[in-house]
């Protein structure tokens, strides 16, 4: 390997390659020839969990971290960074409560806190290069598990390590592994469960684009443990390039002999194939997750049977899913103890969240276990952008409920959040602010359940749709106290009576914001809430923005003239509040 | 290639080992490493920056250290060729040498 002084880490993760990182190497590749520079290169790497921020360049060993990055950046960054080793300064981080601009990585408030595990290789190697995954000691865990130990060995040592299902249910890893290990069977089979749905989430899809290899290798490890030789992984069709690099990966162990018949000469034999689902949420749930694989429609089916018993074809089968996977061969490698001091007494290990919402710092972050909600949002996210203030946090997607400041500073584990009336979920973490209205929020996420639902139980496929009305005709101010209070009841009826876990969470999200905001339902009940917005007439100069703006035409006025909004008429979406560029457009 | 073995795994990390080990030093705190920020005066041309910096790097690979970070800074106020600030595990030197060979006769004093 040729010596290099220099090394340009460039994301290649779908949100920086929709930004045109793929040219950005590109150009610096086109660049670094044309100015005959051969001790400086580039490598495409996986997500660096910093979306908001891309695309991302990353100059190593120097560690200097360049955000928003365009192909017209390149050419400074060759003149001035490796040619006069002076950095870009107007690519700079820059730190959204100090205002200052970050040169080295380390310094960065986002990364700070953050224990990378599960992400470790994501944003350092190529995805697309088993050797860099071997220099990590990549199929090492493989290795040793095969020449080793036995397989009741490696479930023991899952068991230990304590790690729990990352999809959402926290159900132990290595107990779920000895269930299906303990079932005599002629096949077995270990399914990687990538179906991620919650919207805003994409810890998966990083991890898949970001270190596949480590996927591969896991699954293999849970093979041997649990005496399956066949993996199958579930992937959404709408994840191209986290397929694209599974399946090169899937590739290259194989040619390797990774994967495939006597593994290390061990006589264990295991291959992995791809399934590609069609984006449903419900096939998250495992039962409706082999179901579909079979060729059946996406439905749960009741447990027991567990996919333990009978799974896959009717043969016992252990469904993980990615995040989890992310985890043992580190497990493997450092030993339980090691696994086990990080996190609470009861959920050891790391947790990867998608933050997103009203933060300043938007992206992936992985935090041991027992971090707090007030150290993810105000550390490691930057706080609430604008000075704006702070009102609340999703956590669990659609499943999940709303933490509201008074419990911000609960250290987070699976049984902490589920006793303040949230879940961990998969790890979708939306941040509200003073602007949100937490009836919409409620109906937003309950629109997607409602869509999602799979129709099989009536509670899940009727109750939520009625449930949907009720809200509906909540924020079209044609409800009342009496109607909200029917509205609740028939939340737990649908957490009582729905058949799987979809349905039996639907009502969270609705629950969890009449607990904590009852007084924006009773706004609405009472119709006590302005539904439209207005403008100031002292303010508005009559550019006619807001009328180009507005969908329902409803807002009128001549040019250089005080414009009117029809209050009647208006629907609230904000679309002229969004292009006023004189704050004359008055929120309802 | 097929891989049988814990030494044709062992081999490939040999191999690749120097791709990868560039990004691992320079993640590492300065707690951590020896750090070398080369300061090199505006005159000099990218070659000889860029072969100054592989001596150096040449200088600690002979001597088996692979926990140092050479960064290269540009400094119209070097006072030599080649000013050498140097951070040893908190410990700090500057060499201000004209050429390569006077900074590793430097560089031997310091670490042997």
């Amino acid at each position: 390997m040729s010596y290099k002084r220099l090394q340009f880490l460039v994301c290649k993760g779908t949100g920086c390659v929709a930004s045109e990182s793929a040219e950005i190497i590109d150009r610096l590749n086109e660049l670094l020839k044309e100015k005959n520079i051969d001790d400086v290169s580039v490598v495409p790497t996986g997500c660096f969990g910093f979306c908001g921020e891309g695309p991302i360049v990353k100059v190593q060993p120097d560690n200097v971290f360049y955000v928003k990055v365009k192909v017209s950046d390149c050419e400074d960054l060759i003149n001035q960074h490796v040619l006069k080793g002076v950095y870009v300064d107007r690519l700079l981080y820059v730190d959204p409560v100090k205002k200052e601009k970050i040169t080295n990585h380390h310094d960065m408030q986002f990364y700070e806190k953050q224990t990378r595990i599960a992400l470790q290789n994501c944003g350092k190697l190529n995805p697309e290069c088993i050797d860099e995954y071997i220099v990590e000691d990549g199929y090492k865990a493989l290795h040793k598990v095969l020449t080793e130990m036995t397989p009741e060995e490696v479930v023991s040592e899952i068991k230990k390590s304590g790690l729990r299902g990352r999809g959402g249910g926290g159900f132990p890893t290595g107990l779920k592994w000895e269930l299906t290990a303990k079932e005599k069977s002629d096949e077995k089979y270990i399914f990687c469960n990538a179906d991620e749905g919650d919207p805003g989430a994409f810890m998966d899809r990083s991890i898949l684009e970001g270190d596949p290899h480590c996927i591969v290798e896991a699954m293999a490890i849970g093979g041997y443990a649990t005496g399956a030789n066949t993996g199958i992984v579930y992937i959404r069709a709408e994840y191209p390039l986290a397929i694209q690099r599974l399946q090169k990966a899937v590739d290259q162990a194989r040619e390797r002999g990774l994967l495939g018949k006597n593994i290390f000469d061990s006589g264990f034999d295991f291959d992995i194939h791809l399934k590609l689902g069609a984006g449903a949420f419900v096939c998250g749930e495992e039962t409706a997750l082999i179901h579909s694989v079979e060729g059946s429609r996406g439905e749960p089916t009741s447990k027991p049977p567990f996919p333990s018993q009978r799974g896959y074809l009717g043969k016992p089968t252990t469904v993980n899913n990615v995040e989890t996977f992310a985890n043992i061969p580190k497990i493997i490698l450092k030993g339980a103890d090691w696994f086990g001091t990080m996190g609470t007494e009861k959920s050891k290990g790391t947790k990867v969240f998608a933050l997103a919402g009203k933060v300043n710092n938007v992206g992936l972050v992985e935090v041991p276990m027992g971090i707090t909600l007030r150290e993810i949002v105000y550390e490691i996210g930057g706080g609430i952008p604008d000075g704006k203030d702070f009102k609340a946090v999703q956590i669990g997607g659609p499943s999940g409920g709303v933490v509201t400041e008074l419990d911000l500073d609960t250290p987070i584990d699976y049984e902490n959040l589920k006793a303040i009336g949230a879940m961990m979920g998969s790890g979708g973490l939306i941040v509200m602010d003073e602007d949100n209205d937490m009836v919409q929020i409620a109906k937003f996420y309950l629109e997607f359940t409602q869509e999602e639902s799979c129709g099989k139980c009536t509670p899940c496929r009727v109750g939520t749709k009625r449930l949907l009305e009720m809200l509906e005709d909540l924020v079209n101010l044609e409800s009342s106290p009496e109607k909200v209070a029917v509205m609740e009841d028939l939340c737990h009826t649908i957490i009582d009576s729905a058949a799987c876990g979809l349905g039996q969470t639907a009502p969270n999200p609705v629950l969890s914001t009449l607990k904590h905001f009852k007084n924006e339902y009773d706004k609405y009940a009472n119709k006590e809430i302005k539904k439209s917005y207005s403008i100031l007439a002292d303010k508005c100069i009559g550019c006619t923005r807001c009328v180009r703006a507005c969908p329902v035409s409803c807002i009128s006025g001549k040019v250089k003239e005080v414009h009117v909004i029809d209050e009647d008429n208006c629907i609230g979406c904000g679309a002229c509040y969004g292009v006023c560029k004189f704050n004359a457009i008055v929120k309802p | 290639m097929r891989i049988s073995n814990i030494n044709q795994l062992n081999q490939i990390k040999e191999k690749f080992f120097s791709e990868v080990h560039m990004r691992e030093v320079g993640e590492m705190r300065d707690s951590e490493i020896i750090n070398i920020y080369v300061l090199a005066v505006k005159e000099l041309n990218y070659e000889a920056i860029s072969e100054f910096i592989r001596k150096v790097y040449g200088y600690f690979e002979e001597m088996k250290m692979d926990k140092v970070k050479v960064i290269y800074k540009g400094d119209e106020n070097a006072e030599a060729g080649f000013d050498l600030k140097i951070s040893n595990f908190g410990e700090e030197f500057v060499i201000s040498k004209t050429n390569v060979d006077e900074v590793t006769n430097e560089l031997r004093k310091i670490f042997g």
